[in-house]
């Protein structure tokens, strides 16, 4: 429980450095360059996670997050000022990790259709023990629950910011992450 | 460990609840007490109270993607506010339908009573100001919503088709099929130009949803050729109404959506 609190310290220490995001997408968009170093270094950590646990391996979530900041470089100019930065970031790593999967399956459908499945494969790339249970847990959700815990509890995010980084209503993700929830209860329970 | 009692674990399930949508909130002292006794919720709780290990990223990687950043670094001028996107559909919208009416003449107007002109006008106000404020939000992503835009289509569909059955009387229609084909061929050339010169206006935005930003751009389109021509034909029955002009705007949305999606499968980098 120590290291819970730990890390929710460190959340909440993350958080706080939020308020100054609007500031730094601003000076981005200025063509700062030293704007878009401390964007990086802030938001880098919270995308990672969020494509982490995306069910993909961590060389394909470093790719979906470098892929991530080129559509943000090239959307910067849609920010706009005053607005809440994350919401702004996870709509487009939202929409990365969809293509990411998109092109997953894509690519799974013409191998199969190429070739026969070596046998063996693992199904899912590798993940570290602790990772696994939890990336399971959160594999046995519909997509939709699934996003919605990802960005609430992965990234830290909250209601309001999910609901505008989904194009949907506070209401909606709340019904989401209470569903999820229950399902996730049971799972665990299960698990016992 | 304890076996609690299913009531004790519900509250707990509860509290957990709250917390799982206000990560700070506190854990009651009560609750923290059942923590230390009860598996099952000390499990719970770890999972949702917890933050997941940090994934850091290499900082070969974060430097890596700063210097790609940096080196195609250069201001930008930002998309106006949402206000300001509004007004500019809507004073596109009204040149670009002024124009037409005062090219082709407002022959329906006269043939209109005052409460059909002004339940009609009411109509496709409200309608353009509803397309417009959806267009101008998904400009950006992360925007606040109102209401969805497959909701907001629906919904305002459904009011249209109610108004005009309501205001227009229900008779057979006094024109021809080759007639009314006429208007809805006029409706279509007015669409396709109007629909180029919206999406000109949201060229700089991502398509993060491109059937719905499609339709959008489709649905405004449509609604712009549908008012210049129920201005300005002179067949105002319903069923001619329905059937032969607002059609063209169901068309023109579905084509929009059509269109958005397949340019969306070819472009699989664009959405950013």
């Amino acid at each position: 429980m120590t290291q819970g609190i730990t890390n929710a310290a460190t959340q909440q220490e993350e958080r706080a450095g939020e308020s100054d995001l609007p500031g730094l997408m601003v000076r981005y968009q200025r063509g700062e360059a030293a704007a878009i170093e401390e964007l990086v270094r802030r938001l880098s950590p919270g995308l990672m996670r969020f494509f982490s646990f995306s069910q993909v391996s961590t060389a394909e979530a470093e790719d979906l997050l470098q892929n991530c900041w080129l559509r943000i470089h090239r959307s910067r100019h849609t920010y706009r000022a005053a607005e809440p930065v994350l919401p702004w970031i996870f709509a487009i790593a939202r929409h990365t990790r969809l293509d990411g999967y998109r092109r997953r399956q894509r690519r799974a459908n013409r191998e199969v259709l190429v070739a026969d499945v070596p046998e063996g494969l693992p199904s899912r790339p590798e993940a570290d023990g602790a990772r696994l249970n939890a990336m399971e847990l959160l594999g046995r959700l519909p997509e939709s629950q699934r996003e919605v815990i990802l960005m609430l509890k992965v990234s830290g995010m909250s209601l309001e910011e999910v609901a505008r980084a989904t194009a949907s209503s506070v209401g909606a993700i709340k019904q989401k992450a209470h569903r999820a929830y229950a399902r996730l209860r049971e799972l665990l329970e299960k698990e016992q | 460990m304890s076996i609690e009692t299913p009531a004790a674990c519900r509250r707990i399930d509860a509290e957990l609840d709250r917390r799982f949508v206000a990560s700070t909130a506190e854990v009651s002292d009560e609750a923290r007490k059942h923590l230390e006794n009860c598996a099952r919720c000390q499990n719970l709780y770890r999972w949702i109270a917890e933050q997941p290990a940090a994934s850091g990223i290499s900082p070969v990687l974060s430097q890596q993607i700063q210097s790609q950043l940096v080196a195609s670094l250069k201001p930008v001028t930002p998309i106006p506010a949402i206000k300001v996107c509004v007004l500019r559909f809507l004073a596109v919208f009204l040149a670009f339908a002024g124009a037409l009416l005062a090219m082709m003449g407002v022959a329906g107007l006269r043939e209109m009573s005052s409460l059909q002109v002004l339940g009609s006008g009411a109509l496709l106000a409200g309608g353009t100001v509803l397309f417009s404020l959806s267009l101008a939000r998904q400009m950006a992503p992360g925007s606040k919503r109102g209401i969805p835009t497959w909701l907001a289509m629906a919904l305002f569909g459904g009011t249209a088709l109610g108004g005009i059955i309501l205001l227009f009387p229900w008779r057979t229609p006094g024109t021809s099929i080759a007639l009314s084909w006429e208007c809805s061929l006029r409706e279509l050339a007015i669409a396709v130009p109007a629909a180029a010169l919206f999406w000109l206006l949201i060229r700089r935005a991502p398509a993060l949803s491109p059937a719905a930003m499609g339709a959008s751009v489709g649905a405004m389109a449509g609604l712009l050729a549908v008012t210049v021509l129920q201005f300005g034909c002179v067949y105002q029955e319903a069923l001619h109404l329905l059937l032969w002009h607002w059609s063209v705007l169901a068309i023109s949305a579905g084509a929009g959506a059509l269109l958005g999606r397949f340019s969306s499968q070819f472009s699989p980098g664009h959405a950013g």
